[in-house]
């Protein structure tokens, strides 16, 4: 969804792009981790063993999935935004 | 005297049925108990209640002295072979030995040629016997010191089970394993304790004519 919304939102102008991106960038930790959890509660639950195993419980997994990924998508955001007000 | 793994007075219902009552069970290491039940008598549930993925209505586990007051995996002290595949399909072999095998253990894990040819293989391309194998011997090459393996000889080949019976009784040098199965041949040769779960109780089992009524055992 977030590829389909960047596309869409690219086909509009070149300003739409950057704020497509920043946008897919902050949808990714929130809205397309909420999917992902959908998606490893209902289909993918038996891999929660694998983490069990190695002593990670199913929130702690989550929760250090969202820090990670809000922090790298967050910094790529601010890198971007450095970058479009550089070539500015 | 062991400290061992110690479950006692494990409790659980599912709805007015009761599956387990007042289940004791003392594992050291070295011991490899064997757990037999007909289907739906509460094997793999007594094995999930003790690993920790499933809460009991009453539980008191103890793990080498030390009380387990929330789930025991968090403890890294136990791992558990369930029924299921458990392995993200995404992953390579290759990976999956560098996140769960010790470092000084991993050229002794490969040195096996089915494994050794799938290392760069992914989950998802290879086969489900293949994909059961490499569990099996993830779990017996497992850190923690007990270990509960549920139904490990089910999917397999004779030949892959006789060589898992080879890895299981090495293993059992280091680590108290507990095995469902319902493959009575192949358990009763590596086990040292057989025990029946039947109409929600343990049952130790010290003569092995007491399982043919259960059609475990045929003299």
């Amino acid at each position: 969804m977030g590829f389909l919304y960047t596309f869409l939102g690219g086909l509009v102008s070149y300003e739409g792009i950057i704020d497509s991106i920043t946008l897919w960038l902050r949808f990714i930790p929130t809205v397309g981790l909420g999917f992902d959890l959908i998606y490893k509660e209902l289909i993918r639950k038996e891999e929660y063993f694998f983490y069990y195993n190695q002593g990670i419980g199913k929130y702690q997994l989550w929760v250090v999935t969202f820090i990670v990924m809000f922090i790298c998508c967050n910094l790529l955001n601010q890198i971007i935004q450095l970058c479009v007000q550089a070539l500015k | 005297m062991c400290a061992g793994l110690e479950i006692d007075s494990i409790m659980k219902s599912f709805g007015d049925r009761a599956i387990l009552t007042d289940i004791y069970l003392k594992c050291c290491k070295g011991d490899i108990i064997a757990l037999f039940g007909r289907n739906g008598t509460g094997k793999s549930t007594l094995l999930n209640i003790i690993f920790g993925s499933l809460k009991a209505d009453r539980s008191f586990i103890r793990i080498d002295g030390k009380v387990m007051n929330g789930p025991a995996f968090r403890s890294g002290l136990i791992a558990y072979l369930p029924q299921h595949h458990l392995l993200p399909s995404h992953l390579k072999v290759a990976q999956i030995v560098d996140l769960c095998i010790a470092p000084e253990d991993r050229k002794r894990f490969l040195a096996d040629k089915m494994l050794l040819r799938l290392r760069t293989s992914r989950i998802c391309e290879i086969s489900t016997g293949e994909q059961r194998y490499l569990e099996i011997k993830t779990t017996l090459f497992s850190s923690a010191p007990y270990l509960l393996l549920d139904e490990p000889f089910s999917g397999v080949s004779p030949v892959i089970a006789e060589h898992i019976r080879e890895l299981m009784a090495e293993s059992a040098k280091e680590h108290g394993i507990i095995l469902t199965d319902h493959n009575f041949r192949e358990v009763h040769k590596i086990a040292n304790r057989l025990t029946l779960l039947n109409e929600c109780y343990l049952k130790e089992i010290k003569n092995i004519e007491e399982l043919i009524p259960y059609g475990y055992y045929q003299p």
